[in-house]
């Protein structure tokens, strides 16, 4: 069973969903605030799912809302999930470019992973699973990964996914069963490595 | 369609799989977090580098690493002398033109208020303090080169962690303000600089670092320099 099923209740039943216009004009700042309470949590699940590194979530999320206030005025109303989506993908992109660059700069700090109390050993096996997590993920492809962190591990239905993602509900499915095929196939492969000495 | 940690784990890979999913767990919902950055979002920002212009700034750092490249020591020397004359009467109250002293002239003073050094062993710099005619002459201070703010911070990080010269370092850090996206990193270089030069400014440093990001990727490193300890 999944740890705890994050709220979507701000897809499935919008809190905001821009004016009553199917194409408004003009969307003021308190529109803005609403979009912001209503998505925030949505995005950091988003910009995680698409690679960003747990450290840097916040500071992605914020740049996301950054752009999203500075266009509100363009967006035209209607799926405001998916407007959103994509912006913090755009960004989420940028900041994976950027980041070999900090990793030469300055020791990685993502490399301090927190272990919520757990004991050493615990911690140990945790950040080893996080790890190993992270390698089979990193081998998937976008598309897959994101269709599959979203679904598995944020806990998102396949009709949020089609929604947030522009695409049909077949589309998700398959792009999941593939997505599903990989990371068991990448696991095999993974655990089959940490055999040989 | 079942998620897969609602598969009866039969196989140890699926058993596997289900202490990865829960491992990475999702993601926690926060009232503060969403608070902070709510305020983030209000508070000034410096005016970001937009993209195209990085790739601009770093294709015209890599012209000029060519050029350089390209250019002989002889030719670039004549044209560093010709460009600056202002540094030819420093170089000729020199008492000696060896070439250890020469290139020790050509290097930055490691003090960068110019005071005069008591170490009798350093007279070619006691001679020649650094002035803003002799910095531009110098061949270690490639102008073209750090025209960008992505080599400039580069070129510090190499000489910080690679050459363990701090205080060049901050000498292309405090040159001019590194603003943009990697305005964070050239204060946490200062930061470490500074600290390795143990030269009082390290303290200042870090308050503004966690004054203008509070959330910063550095700030154990800032925290650990107020506090005192080593970073």
């Amino acid at each position: 069973m999944p740890s705890v099923p994050p709220s979507t209740a701000a897809l499935e039943r919008p809190t905001w969903s821009g004016t009553a216009e199917a194409r408004a004009p003009f969307l003021s700042l308190k529109d803005f605030e609403e979009l912001y309470s209503a998505y925030f949590h949505h995005v950091t699940r988003w910009v995680r799912a698409f690679g960003c590194p747990p450290a840097d979530v916040d500071d992605v999320a914020q740049e996301t809302f950054l752009i999203a206030r500075k266009r509100l005025a363009q967006f035209e109303g209607g799926n405001a999930a998916g407007w959103l989506y994509r912006i913090a993908q755009h960004v989420t992109r940028a900041h994976r470019r950027r980041a070999w660059l900090r990793r030469v700069l300055h020791r990685d700090p993502d490399a301090r992973a927190s272990t919520n109390g757990a004991s050493p050993i615990e911690a140990l096996e945790q950040r080893e699973a996080r790890a190993q997590m992270h390698d089979i993920l990193s081998r998937m492809t976008e598309r897959r990964r994101t269709a599959f962190f979203l679904f598995e591990i944020e806990g998102y239905t396949g009709e949020e996914i089609a929604q947030l993602e522009g695409v049909a509900i077949n589309t998700v499915y398959t792009r999941l069963h593939h997505a599903r095929r990989e990371f068991m196939t990448l696991l095999a492969r993974s655990e089959g490595e940490e055999k040989t000495p | 369609m079942k998620r897969l940690v609602e598969l009866p784990a039969e196989d140890r890979l699926t058993a596997r799989a289900h202490v990865l999913v829960r491992a990475l767990g999702s993601t926690v919902e926060s009232n503060e977090r969403l608070q902070r950055v709510r305020r983030a979002l209000d508070a000034p920002k410096s005016r970001a580098v937009p993209g195209w212009a990085l790739r601009v700034a770093l294709a015209v750092a890599l012209l000029a690493v060519t050029a350089v490249a390209a250019a002989g020591p002889g030719r670039l020397w004549s044209a560093l002398v010709s460009v600056a004359p202002a540094a030819r009467p420093s170089a000729a109250t020199a008492p000696t033109t060896t070439p250890s002293a020469r290139a020790r002239l050509l290097t930055p003073p490691p003090k960068a208020d110019g005071a005069p050094l008591d170490d009798d062993s350093t007279p070619v710099e006691a001679i020649a303090p650094a002035s803003p005619s002799h910095r531009a002459a110098s061949p270690h201070l490639p102008a073209a080169t750090s025209s960008s703010d992505v080599a400039r911070v580069h070129e510090a990080a190499m000489a910080l962690r690679h050459d363990g010269n701090p205080a060049r370092a901050l000498q292309l850090l405090e040159a001019k303000p590194v603003n943009g996206p990697l305005a964070e990193e050239a204060l946490a270089l200062r930061i470490e600089a500074s600290s390795a030069r143990k030269d009082g400014q390290a303290s200042k440093l870090a308050s503004a670092y966690l004054a203008r990001f509070p959330n910063g990727r550095y700030r154990d490193l800032a925290k650990s320099t107020l506090s005192g300890r080593a970073p």
